[in-house]
């Protein structure tokens, strides 16, 4: 949910993959499809005028550990 | 020319077009709409959309003052969901390209997702549920949008449903709706209930009369037979039409009867009394020549409403019938919600198993302010008059004396506040499950009066699901060992000098007075509509046959033998009844 948050506050497109699999960051539903866990290596691709600090702020609240468990 | 067999729940004869709706919940079937009404369903669902989001804010505001923020944060994905823009560009494709109902691709969709969710690691496939949550909740927003139409009918229209509500049922508009004939259900779901109480000819457990039958078709239902006929022929249409004015000139004649006494040949005089459910049909308990009010069924102000009653507006609708009943009695259920009404649609995690879950007195007993709210409504509402109040679905002494004490508060609270209320309102319970009918002696020591609600008690007894139509067949309250129960708690009723009445569907259904009678039954509370035929049978017997009923039905071993021997009887003394 947070991560969804907050790829949404972020004017680029924003794509997270778990391996083979791409899909928008901004939706839920896609983002849930990656099926990732503690552990999974998750890579962003941003493309826009804020992509960089996109990028930056969704791996921090990844590494980070955030409460909730989905992302 | 076709004919469905299913269970007549409520008599009389219907005539007309088909309106058929659509299934609701979890059968939805593949439905493609044209090309140029693409548009128009993806608004459709857009609104509902709308709708849901709004109730789902709602639940969130709720939950967080209630429960706690992070309980309500579970509505965030919910919300998530709805605002995803993945989903709605899938909904939109398979609305515009594919054709679909909007009803169709949300199901799809969404069902499209759980799967692949399914197979994911634990803490992911349990967002599943809030995947159905939420389809279930759009669905019916969507479905809510055409049900409503039903409330502005231009013609008389016989209505065909996978299942209904029972708060659907009852929004329905009486003066056009003749006739329904739902795939679901049996003899005691509570669309039945709702149906037979509104006198609308009905026929349930069909399983698939949806199916076969489309919108504007010429359908028959056939209330009394439990048989609906896809278009029919002429001949058949004529025969019918003569069998509904026979039975119009028999129920005319009951007419006769209203202000006369239920009493038996032989002067014994028992009480006929009407279960209703909304306020307005105390008047036609007392057109149809009832005493009283023998069950208030509470819950429909809860069913009807979005939010929870308050007080007052709970005040003013016992109130309503009291002073319409004008000093005849008038016994209040308290809420008897749960199972398959209202918890279950509101309860993020359904139950398992909620027939045997929190329902009734329980959820009572769980939610107390609730409770407490509705107690405050009946002490005022029963001032300088015969109100009393029951308690449903008890099971054991604890449970009572657990309600009695909320009583026993609320008056004390109200003493306080200075409120006027009664403090000797006669206070009884539901005999509805095995264990209150086995230990009904222990709990006759305790309570001013009994009910036996027969449609639970059955149910609970025969552990068959009324509303499944795979098992329906079995439930019957004639089965000896129910019977047995039944006239157990009547003979300690006696013993203890208790008022026992009986209002489940049991009451209503001619086949059983005369060896209600005999058991030694004193209080009858049936539908509305039962009323003159009940009386009927009553003023056309003697208590000795009726004894001699009851015993000779007591040596019988089976529900089959049981019903033939009350079928055959009831028609001696009612012929009436079954010319065809």
């Amino acid at each position: 949910m947070q991560f969804v948050e907050l790829a949404n506050k972020f004017g680029s497109k924003i794509e997270v993959s778990n391996g083979s699999l791409t899909v928008d960051a901004k939706s839920i539903m896609s983002v849930m499809r990656l099926a990732a866990t503690k552990g999974t290596v998750l890579s962003f691709t941003a493309n826009g005028h804020d992509a960089e600090q996109a990028v930056r702020e969704l791996a921090e609240l990844v590494n980070g550990g955030f409460g909730e468990p989905v992302e | 020319m076709k004919i469905k067999k299913g269970i007549g729940v409520s008599p009389g004869v219907a005539i007309g077009p088909a309106v058929v709706l659509d299934a609701e919940e979890f059968d939805i079937a593949e439905r493609h709409v044209p090309v140029d009404q693409a548009q128009a369903e993806l608004s459709r669902l857009k609104k509902a959309i709308g709708v849901s989001k709004r109730e789902i804010l709602d639940l969130r505001k709720h939950t967080a003052e209630r429960i706690g923020k992070e309980t309500a944060g579970i509505f965030d994905f919910h919300l998530g969901l709805l605002d995803d823009q993945v989903l709605q560009r899938k909904f939109a494709d398979t609305i515009l390209h594919g054709h679909a109902a909007a009803e169709y691709a949300v199901a799809m969709v969404l069902r499209g997702y759980a799967k692949e969710f399914l197979a994911m690691p634990q803490y992911l496939a349990d967002r599943v549920k809030d995947v159905y949550d939420v389809e279930k909740r759009v669905l019916r927003n969507l479905i809510g949008q055409r049900r409503q139409s039903l409330a502005h009918l231009k013609q008389d229209v016989c209505v065909l449903a996978r299942d209904l509500t029972p708060s659907q049922t009852a929004a329905m508009d009486r003066e056009h709706v003749s006739g329904l004939a739902i795939d679901a259900g049996g003899q005691t779901s509570h669309t039945a209930i709702v149906a037979k109480a509104l006198s609308i000819p009905t026929v349930v457990g069909l399983n698939d009369v949806t199916a076969e039958t489309a919108g504007g078709d010429t359908v028959i239902i056939d209330g009394n037979r439990g048989i609906v006929v896809i278009d029919p022929d002429e001949r058949t249409i004529d025969e019918y039409r003569q069998f509904s004015r026979h039975q119009v000139e028999f129920i005319q004649s009951l007419g006769a009867l209203r202000d006369l006494p239920a009493i038996t040949r032989d002067g014994h005089e028992v009480t006929l009394l009407g279960n209703i459910e909304f306020p307005a049909e105390a008047q036609t308990v007392l057109e149809k020549g009832g005493q009283g009010i023998g069950l208030y069924r509470t819950e429909f102000l809860y069913l009807g409403a979005d939010s929870e009653p308050t007080e007052e507006d709970q005040y003013r609708a016992y109130r309503q019938v009291v002073e319409l009943c004008a000093n005849r009695p008038v016994v209040i259920r308290t809420l008897d919600l749960g199972a398959d009404k209202y918890t279950q649609s509101r309860s993020r995690v359904p139950e398992r198993n909620p027939f045997l879950g929190c329902r009734s007195i329980r959820f009572c007993l769980q939610n107390l302010p609730m409770f407490k709210t509705q107690i405050r409504a009946i002490l005022r509402a029963g001032v300088g008059a015969p109100v009393s109040m029951f308690f449903p679905l008890i099971t054991n002494l604890l449970e009572l004396r657990q309600a009695k004490a909320v009583v026993r508060d609320v008056i004390e609270d109200l003493e306080e506040e200075e409120i006027e209320h009664r403090t000797d309102m006669p206070v009884g319970m539901m005999v509805e499950t095995p264990a209150a009918a086995l230990q009904c002696e222990s709990f006759a020591r305790e309570v001013d009066f009994f009910s036996i609600g027969t449609n639970d008690l059955a149910q609970y007894t025969l552990a068959v699901d009324r509303g499944n139509e795979r098992v329906a067949s079995l439930f019957t309250p004639a089965h000896p060992g129910v019977l047995r129960l039944v006239k157990d708690v009547i003979r300690t009723g006696h013993r203890y000098d208790l008022p026992v009445s009986l209002c489940g569907e049991m009451a209503g259904d001619r086949h059983f007075t005369l060896l209600l009678l005999g058991l030694g039954l004193q209080i009858f509370s049936c539908a509305p509509p039962a009323i003159p035929e009940i009386k009927k049978i009553i003023r056309s017997v003697t208590m000795e046959q009726a004894l001699a009923v009851a015993r000779r039905v007591m040596t019988f071993d089976s529900e089959h033998e049981i019903m033939n021997y009350l079928r055959a009887e009831t028609r001696k003394v009612l012929p009436e009844a079954y010319a065809e």
